[in-house]
Order: C-alpha cells, then sequence, then structure tokens
C-alpha cells in the first residue's frame, strides 16, 4: 500500500473510531443513568483508545511517513479499536448484571407472581435478560461471534430492556405497596382476634360473679 | 348504646393502635426501590475492576493477534 493510500484508510479507520467514541460515551452515559454508578473500567478503556487516537493522530500530521510510523499508526488505530470494543462490552455487561441482580432481589423478596401481576412484560423482561447472558458467555466461548453477540444485544436487547425500566420499577413500587397492605390487614385481624379473646376472658368472670350473686342474692 | 358504623369507627381505631404506624407513601417507596438499585450498582461496579491492570501488562488479544494466528494455524 503506498502512502496515499494509506493515509485515506486510516482516515477513514480514525474517523469511524472518533464516532465509535461519542457512541460508546453515550452509552456510558446510559448505563449510569440505569445503575447509578459509573463503569470505572469502561472509562478507562475510552481514556487509553482516546490516548492512542491522539498519538496516531500525532505521526499522521508528519510527511513523508516512514515505514515504521506507518505500521505504528496502524498498530495504534487495532489497539484503539479494542479499547473501544472493550469499553462497550464493559458497559453492556454491567447493564445485564445490573438486571439479573435486580431479578434475584425482587423474586426473593416478592415472588415473580406478584411481580407478573403488576409488570405483565415481565417475563418477557427476563427473558431478554436471560438471552444476553446466553450471548455473552457464547461470545467468550466463540471469539469469532463476539461482534455479532454483542452487536444483538445493543441493537436488539438492552434498548428494550431500558424501556421497561420505568415498568419495572413501578411494580416494584406497586408489589411493595400491596405487601405493605396485606401485612397491615393481617396486624389488625390480629389485633381483632387479641381484643376478642380478651374480651371473652373478661366476661366469663364476670358472667360467673353475676350468676354467683344472683343466686347468692 | 352506639349505632353500628360509629362504633366500627372506634374499633378501627382500637385497632389502629396494632398496626405498625401509617402506610408508607408510594414516593417513599419508590426512594427504596431506588437506594436497592444504587446499592446493587455500587456491588457491580465494584466487581467490574479488570481492564486496566491486565491492558498495561499488554494481556489482551487484538483482532490483529487473532488474524496473525489463523494465518499460522493455515501455513502449519
Amino acid at each position: 500500500m503506498d502512502e496515499e493510500a494509506f493515509r485515506a484508510a486510516a482516515k477513514r479507520d480514525i474517523s469511524r473510531l472518533l464516532l465509535q467514541w461519542t457512541h460508546v460515551e453515550q452509552w456510558l452515559k446510559k448505563a449510569e443513568q440505569i445503575n447509578g454508578e459509573a463503569i470505572i473500567p469502561a472509562i478507562n478503556e475510552l481514556r487509553y483508545a482516546s490516548r492512542q487516537l491522539f498519538n496516531a493522530i500525532n505521526l499522521f500530521d508528519k510527511t513523508p511517513l516512514a515505514d515504521n510510523e506507518i505500521t505504528k499508526i496502524g498498530r495504534r488505530i487495532i489497539v484503539a479499536e479494542q479499547y473501544l470494543l472493550n469499553a462497550e462490552h464493559d458497559i453492556y455487561d454491567s447493564i445485564v448484571t445490573f438486571y439479573h441482580s435486580v431479578i434475584v432481589d425482587i423474586e426473593e423478596r416478592f415472588g415473580r407472581n406478584i411481580i407478573t401481576s403488576h409488570f405483565q412484560q415481565y417475563p418477557a423482561f427476563r427473558q431478554h435478560v436471560k438471552d444476553c447472558e446466553v450471548l455473552i458467555a457464547d461470545s467468550r466461548g466463540q471469539y469469532d461471534n463476539r461482534a455479532a453477540n454483542y452487536n444483538r444485544i445493543r441493537t436488539a436487547y438492552v434498548p428494550a430492556m431500558i424501556s421497561l425500566h420505568e415498568n419495572l420499577l413501578d411494580a416494584q413500587v406497586s408489589a411493595a405497596e400491596e405487601i405493605g397492605r396485606t401485612n397491615r390487614q393481617i396486624r389488625l385481624a390480629e389485633g381483632r382476634a387479641s381484643l376478642s379473646f380478651w374480651l371473652h376472658v373478661v366476661s366469663v368472670p364476670i358472667a360467673v360473679v353475676g350468676i354467683a350473686l344472683a343466686v347468692y342474692l | 348504646m352506639f349505632a353500628k358504623p360509629k362504633r366500627e369507627a372506634v374499633m378501627f381505631k382500637f385497632m389502629q393502635l396494632f398496626a405498625q404506624g401509617p402506610p408508607i407513601s408510594r414516593k417513599e417507596l419508590r426512594d427504596e426501590v431506588l437506594e436497592r438499585y444504587e446499592a446493587i450498582g455500587r456491588k457491580i461496579a465494584q466487581r467490574y475492576v479488570r481492564g486496566n491492570v491486565n491492558i498495561k501488562a499488554g494481556r489482551f488479544v487484538t483482532k490483529r493477534d487473532i488474524e496473525e494466528r489463523k494465518k499460522e494455524k493455515i501455513e502449519s
């Protein structure tokens, strides 16, 4: 490849990676909004990617380019792309892990049936999380499937899960409300039964004393 | 002595003594759920600590490495 062709290809790659960088940053913010925590490793990966891109662009400004500089630029573009992929995968992994933990938590607290009664799409939501976990595990076992699997997670599953986020939250609030109401009713019934018992306990001796007095008098 | 609804009302007030405080509002319940989300988020943030240590040590595979390994396999 001559220098001109290399420059054109490298320019395209750098532009593509800068665009990818902004997409990753956008998803990073979305992930933060979901679980309330920054995905530090993903932020670090973005930092490393930007450093690589910065160094590649610095070398790129030189004319003419020596062979070793062409190799360096090519290498930095590859490494930057890898960092961006790592950042992106960290973000999706953390979103899926977050929803997995939420599912475990709510099923333990309320049970699947109560949540489903307040959120009819809950089984579908649960299935999305399971499907993502299968795709993530597969991308580790089959490295060649990694890009395709994460593409499916990014385009199909994560947007669907995020669109149901508010419904999931509302369902938990409603389920907690229902449990609170039931508990109050149980406590009232217990109180009523207890009062009834003590009324009987008090009334029997009074009745006995009354009868005895009546007989005596 | 008392009309039935009134007696029920007195009874209810008495029974309230057995209940543990007034019902929690929907907003308070929502805040509780969000607190649980934050706690889960914190745990996950702590779990994802891989990355920079391995990358600094050069222990990661790039697309180029895979292509090179594939070539080597085909050649061998």
